[in-house]
């Protein structure tokens, strides 16, 4: 929700004007906050604008008739970026438990954007929900990024190049990084060309791989079939799931992985036993490139140590968002 | 079996907590600390002709105070029961352990709530470290500024 203070994305998109491919057609980026100023009067956009602590005590709310918990500074209600409460069902009461803990854990001074990750990702599943109600003013909707549909259509681009679909050629690292990505992205690719058939009529889907040592560089594509399961699946999620898919898949760069840490957190009954997996599997999947570079040329100080303490911090703040009790 | 597990699971979750909580404590004990000599040094001054025996002993202990070493600050976690609370009535462990259900994706998850506390308590270890200019104030920001240019900045 600060991404774009941070970033200043808002003020330097590209000026460059090129024909536009098949795979830059919609190309303006997922999650990140595209509005210049944000001056709704929240407490969340408060912070953001002076990283200083303007409160005493946080507290949890809960309203039981409703089965509601509300996240409180002072007594009143946290807003969101776009003026929500942070309100949630008591079904994720650990959750709330976090959140608590994560406000009342801020240091007094300095702030940062990165202080508060789940506050972060719950505020932009709240707002999503609330922006696709109807009658939401269009302002509001440009403001979070576009409609779920646009959400949805801009997500299903990270299926054609996933990280678990393009495989390294066997030249690189003595073939040992092919044989693990082997070893590691087969079996899910089965298990997810499985998962997708359920929400196809065609039940013969084919996941198109990008193979280094057989197509060389070129882009990927996958085939309609595919993209329409894909996108029924999203369609079948809540608003408040979308938002941690998107969260896991721009983490990882992998649509699958965002459905493996989404379908693992749920009724794991469901699932073809070869998509049952942790979440360590996950990190492990979409950074097993890196992990290669790290062994072969040693760990970069302030690149790799603190890249891996990030992708963990947020992939698993997207399980605990996505986990109900 | 799954009360180890369950053990286990519960322990390191307080013990994440505990670390997580641990530096905005030492500032919140710092602060305290800072106001209550204040206060108690200022309520000597207003009296100049009591008597301040117990006043002293208070200034005398607070003084004694260093948060950043306090050992005692590593025995609780603020929201026990809470914690507690939402471990039993509302995930209801102790239950599903008993009947045996469902028990593996709430260590699963436990174990998630602990590597988040963890790595997110380490990146912010770890950004500050390579960013240690990120920590100071304005005012120091600008007396360092001043200082590599061999100023003072004037008091």
């Amino acid at each position: 929700m600060f991404a774009s203070l941070k970033n200043g994305h808002c003020i330097t998109r590209s000026v460059r004007s090129t024909l536009p491919r098949f795979y830059s057609s919609s190309a303006h980026s997922l999650g990140i906050d595209n509005t210049i100023e944000n001056n709704s009067p929240t407490e969340t956009n408060r912070l953001s604008k002076t990283s200083q602590k303007f409160w005493e005590k946080v507290s949890l709310n809960r309203d039981i008739e409703n089965g509601k918990i509300a996240l409180q500074l002072d007594g009143k209600t946290i807003k969101t970026p776009l003026g929500n409460g942070i309100i949630i069902d008591d079904t994720r009461s650990l959750l709330a438990y976090l959140l608590k803990l994560e406000w009342s854990c801020l240091p007094s001074l300095s702030i940062k954007t990165h202080s508060l990750p789940l506050t972060s990702l719950v505020a932009r599943c709240i707002d999503l929900q609330m922006t696709n109600k109807p009658g939401c003013s269009p302002q509001l909707i440009a403001k979070i990024g576009g409609t779920s549909d646009v959400i949805r259509n801009q997500l299903l681009r990270y299926l054609d190049t996933d990280t678990l679909l393009v495989f390294s050629p066997m030249s690189e690292f003595e073939g040992n990084l092919r044989i693990a990505q082997n070893e590691s992205y087969q079996p899910l690719i089965k298990g997810m060309e499985e998962f997708l058939s359920r929400f196809s009529s065609n039940s013969n889907i084919h996941l198109q791989v990008l193979d280094a040592d057989i197509h060389g560089l070129r882009g990927n594509r996958q085939s309609d079939i595919v993209r329409n399961a894909a996108m029924k699946y999203m369609d079948s999620l809540s608003l408040w799931d979308l938002a941690i898919l998107e969260k896991a898949v721009l983490t990882t760069k992998s649509f699958i992985c965002g459905v493996l840490l989404l379908e693992n957190k749920k009724d794991t009954n469901q699932l073809p036993p070869t998509l049952k997996t942790n979440m360590e599997n996950i990190i492990r999947a979409a950074t097993l490139e890196t992990l290669f570079q790290i062994e072969k040329w040693g760990e970069v100080e302030d690149t790799h140590d603190v890249d891996k303490r990030d992708i963990r911090r947020k992939i698993h703040t997207a399980a605990i968002a996505a986990f109900k009790q | 079996m799954d009360r180890t597990r369950a053990l286990q699971a519960y322990r390191g979750l307080i013990r994440a907590i505990l670390k997580y909580e641990r530096p905005s404590k030492v500032v919140n004990w710092g602060n305290l600390q800072k106001t209550m000599i204040t206060k108690l040094e200022y309520s000597k001054k207003q009296n100049p002709k009591n008597l301040h025996e117990h006043t002293d002993r208070q200034l005398d202990s607070w003084r004694k105070l260093d948060p950043g070493n306090d050992r005692s600050l590593n025995l609780f976690i603020a929201d026990s029961k809470l914690l507690r609370s939402v471990l039993q009535n509302e995930i209801k462990w102790g239950e599903k352990i008993a009947q045996g259900q469902n028990a593996d994706e709430i260590f699963e998850h436990a174990f998630d709530v602990i590597k988040f506390l963890d790595n997110q308590r380490e990146y912010e270890e770890l950004v500050d470290r390579y960013n240690p200019g990120n920590k100071l104030t304005q005012d120091e920001k600008i007396k360092r500024t001043a200082n590599i240019v061999g100023l003072d900045v004037p008091t």
